[in-house]
Order: C-alpha cells, then structure tokens, then sequence
C-alpha cells in the first residue's frame, strides 16, 4: 500500500469520495513538500524557514486527522483558515522580501475552498482574499525594499521552487476537478442510457396491452353497430307507426353506446370519454337518423371536459333520450336545441337542456323514456325540473355522481 | 435485497386484503405471457397491482390506466430496481435506482431519466 493510498472511509457520494481523497493526496503532498521547502530555508532566511515549517504542521495535521476521523470536511476549513492566515500574515509582517508567490498560495486556497466546501465558503473565502490583496497593494507595497534591490542567487532559487509547487498543485486542483467531473458525466450517460432502454422495452409492452384493449373496444362497437343494423333491417319490415316508433328508440340507445366504445378506442384514454366531442357527435347522428325533414340546430356549451366510462353511459343515454324526445315531438318549422354543461360546483353538476318546439301530443308521464330519464338520473344521483311554455321545453337536472 | 422482500410482502399484504373489503382484485393473463394481479377499472390496471412480464421484470405499485403511475418499485430482468415515483410509465420525481453492481442513484428524476441536480450517489 503506497502513501498516496486513500484511507478507508465512509463516504459514498461520488464528489465526496473526490473531496476527501483530494484533501488526503493535498495534505500529504504539501507535508513532504513543505518539510523540504523549510529546511533548504533554514540555512537561508530563518523567518521564511519558520513560516515553511508552520505550513508543515498543518498539513501534517491534516493527515493525522484524516486518517483519525475520516472526515474531509473538518481538515478542509482547519487547512483554509490556517493557510489564509499563514500566506496573509506572511503578506504584511515579512517585510522586504518580494511577495511573488503568495497570491498564488492565495488563488490555490480559494480553488481548494470551492471544490471542497462548497459555492459559498468558495464565495467567502474569495472575498477575504481579494481584499488582503487589495489592502497588501495600498498600504504595503511601497514599503517593501526588496523591489528596490537585486534578489541574491538562494532568493530566486527558493522563489523558483515555490512557483513551482504552487503550479503543481493549481494543476492537480485542475485535473483532478476533470477527472472527478468526467467520470461523474460518463456514470450519468451510461445510467441514462441503460435506463432509457429499460424504459423503452416496459412502455412498449404497456402500450401493446392498451393496443389490445383498443382492439376490444373496437370489436364491442362493431358488434353493437351489427345490433343496430339488424333492428334496422326488421324495422323496415314492421308496418305498425307505433312499433317503429319503438324499434327506432332502441336503435337509437344502441347507437349511444355504441359510440361511447368508438370514442373509447379513437382517444388517448381508455378510461374518459371528451364530453363536449361525443355529444356533438351523438346529437348530429341522432339528427342524421330521424326522418326528420326541418332543419335542427345544435348548440352546446360544455364546461365538463372529460366523464369516466363508470357513468357516460348512463349520463349518455339521458341526453340521447331528451334529444330523441325532442326530435320526436317538438318540432314543427325550425328546430333549436341547447345543452348546456356545467362543470362541478361543490361536487354537483347542472344539465340544462332546451328546446324551442311546442309538444304536439300531451305527455304521457308512464311513457318508457320518461321512466327511463327518471331511472338515469336516479342512477346518477341527481334531481329534475322541468318547464314548457310558448318558447319551448326546459329540463334542469342536477347531477351528483359523475365521475369525471 | 431484504427491503425489495419486505416491500413486496407488505404490498402483497395490501393487495390481499383489499381485494376482500373492495372485492376488485383481478388477475389477468395476458397473451403474452406477462401476467397482472391487482385493481382493474375499465379492463386496464387502476389502482394498486402488481404486473410481472414474460421477460422476468416486475412492478408493483400504484397503476392508471395500465401505466405505472404513484408510488411503486420496479424489478428489472438484470437485477436493476427503481423504487420511487412513476408519472405514466416513467420515472419522475424523488426515488432511488440501485444497479445489480451496488451503485445507486438516490435524488430527482425526470422524464424517465437521472435528473443529476441533486444528491448522487455510486457505491464503488
């Protein structure tokens, strides 16, 4: 096991597991580097040699407390505190040596800041730098003599080697903030890249079933389209009025439900039908099959958007009966018919449903449709009033069991 | 291993005992071989069920429409599992994918895909 080896820790966030073996690989490579910086200076400059030394205590530290703890974090701020304070010290109370290299040591704080704790400590310690600077150039650096005089031979060998260490580790921070982030983007795409095939694979075997299930509803529409041609056929047969007149009702209720299942498989969803489509659909077929021979028109405002497969039948065949009735008895010259839909107010929902003919034959309150609206809108939970005069027919309905 | 045995013990207790009280829990084979066990409405997976495909996958979780939808873990074939929330049969929102090899990704997903803007995580 070789020294540079990252001890054994608990981290397992990728960036983590990058921080703590940067913080390791800095400190035990500034412990060495430094050790040696601080005895070539201790033949030379005992001050310079003294600073150097201290530097080797912190790091030296640092690994100790690594290895003790296995906490990055910690040695992180004790490292960027110590230093900043170590370079800054350095700045304004070494007098008349040329301060080269510290703003350097500076700039490898605030990278090491950045990428070890974070955009806003990085922030921060960015801040103290850059007025220490600021403030060394004010008030310092007139002062130092050093600049004023020719540097001897040891002063640019040493000045050399700290420029040196300190493009080394710039180049390090860089590489390894690279490296970290290459292999985290590759983890990424890689993941990305099986997950969307898994995915793939899964909707389209969803999508097959809901295929099939289209496929059904297709099959039950066709069906019911057979009932409705059959009854047709037996129908043109009948000579009685009346046994027509019931033939054609219950083409009629068929062809209701038979679209719901046509309007199944032609959308999106299998569970919810538009309202507002299938009823200017439903209107306009049940128009087109009348005998009728006056033009009709059809409005309709619906606010409900969509209504689930468990009540558009029964709320399906409640407007179908109306319009029947309305096609049937109303009309004499010019046929109007409005729908209006509400959308739900505190769990109710309104239908209102106007026409303007006038009834040519009293109503029969024991008709078949009558009793069959009265069942539907029971079934739906709702309540029902009525109005005629001169102008027309208006049903109020009340609607609490919609599932919509 | 021992929370997905867990997890699918619990939810099977679920599934038992809902279909007593609801009495709506349907198993249906499909032509293919994959095989769905839960809430139908409609004819279609709604509510919670469990679908477990010919090629070994597996989901249980909430269902809408035939699509994974809520909360619910998925097996794949490989030994991959997704455990977390589904928006129409594809990951979105907070959960936490754990590959065969022991990486795991735990934060935000969208579109089926790893969102990357907050906590990664890789065990090796």
């Amino acid at each position: 096991m070789s020294i540079l080896d990252t001890p054994n820790h608990s981290y397992k966030d990728f960036y983590d597991i990058a921080r703590f073996r940067l913080a390791w690989k800095i400190n035990i490579f500034l412990t060495f580097a430094l050790f040696a910086t601080s005895i070539f200076y201790f033949f030379h400059n005992t001050t310079t040699a003294i600073q150097y030394f201290s530097g080797f205590i912190i790091a030296f530290t640092g690994v100790i407390y690594l290895i003790v703890t296995k906490k990055f974090k910690l040695v992180s701020y004790f490292m960027v505190i110590c230093t900043l304070a170590l370079v800054v010290s350095s700045l304004y109370f070494v007098k008349n040596i040329p301060h080269f290299v510290e703003p350097l040591w500076l700039i490898i704080i605030a990278i090491f800041s950045y990428f070890n704790l974070g955009k806003l400590v990085g922030h921060i310690v960015l801040s103290i730098i850059a007025f220490s600077v600021s403030y060394y150039f004010y008030f310092f650096l007139n002062d130092n003599d050093s600049l004023k005089i020719a540097l001897t031979n040891y002063q640019l060998l040493g000045t050399i080697i700290e420029l040196c260490l300190c493009f080394f580790i710039v180049g390090y921070f860089v590489y390894n903030f690279i490296e970290t982030t290459a292999n985290a983007e590759q983890k990424f795409r890689n993941a990305n890249e099986v997950l969307n095939e898994q995915n793939k694979m899964i909707n389209l075997q969803n999508e097959e079933k809901t295929v099939l299930l289209q496929e059904i509803h297709h099959r039950v529409k066709n069906n019911l389209q057979v009932i409705t041609s059959l009854l047709r056929l037996q129908s043109a047969e009948i000579e009685s009025q009346e046994t027509k007149t019931h033939f054609t009702d219950a083409i009629n209720r068929v062809m209701t439900m038979s679209l719901i299942h046509q309007k199944m498989y032609q959308s999106n969803s299998l569970s919810q039908i538009n309202v507002s489509d299938y009823f200017k659909t439903l209107i306009n077929d049940l128009i087109d099959s009348s005998s009728i021979k006056i033009p009709i028109e059809v409005s309709i405002i619906c606010k409900l958007e969509k209504v689930g497969s468990k009540t558009i039948v029964p709320f399906a065949l409640l407007v179908s009966e109306l319009v029947s009735n309305s096609i049937k008895h109303a009309f004499e010259f010019q046929g109007k018919i409005e729908v209006n839909i509400s959308s739900e107010m505190n769990g109710v929902f309104e239908l209102n449903y106007k026409d303007n003919g006038l009834w040519k034959e009293k109503t029969n309150p024991n008709s078949f449709g009558i009793q069959l609206i009265e069942a539907l809108i029971e079934q739906l939970e709702g309540s029902m009033s009525l109005q005629t005069n001169k102008n027309g027919t208006e049903y109020s309905i009340t609607l609490t069991n919609l599932d919509v | 291993m021992t929370r997905i045995i867990f997890l699918f013990f619990s939810f099977s207790l679920f599934l038992f005992f809902t279909g007593f009280s609801q009495n709506s829990i349907l198993t249906i084979n499909y032509e293919g071989g994959d095989v769905y066990e839960g809430q139908v409405e409609n004819g279609l997976p709604n509510g919670i069920g469990k679908m477990t495909w010919i090629s070994g996958s597996s989901y249980i979780g909430s269902w809408r429409d035939n699509f994974q939808n809520g909360k619910g873990i998925m097996v794949w074939e490989n030994g991959d599992y997704y455990d977390g929330q589904w928006l129409m049969g594809i990951q979105n929102g907070k959960g936490k994918m754990t590959w065969k090899s022991g990486d795991y990704y735990e934060g935000k997903f969208k579109n089926g895909l790893l969102d990357g803007k907050e906590t990664i995580w890789f065990e090796n």
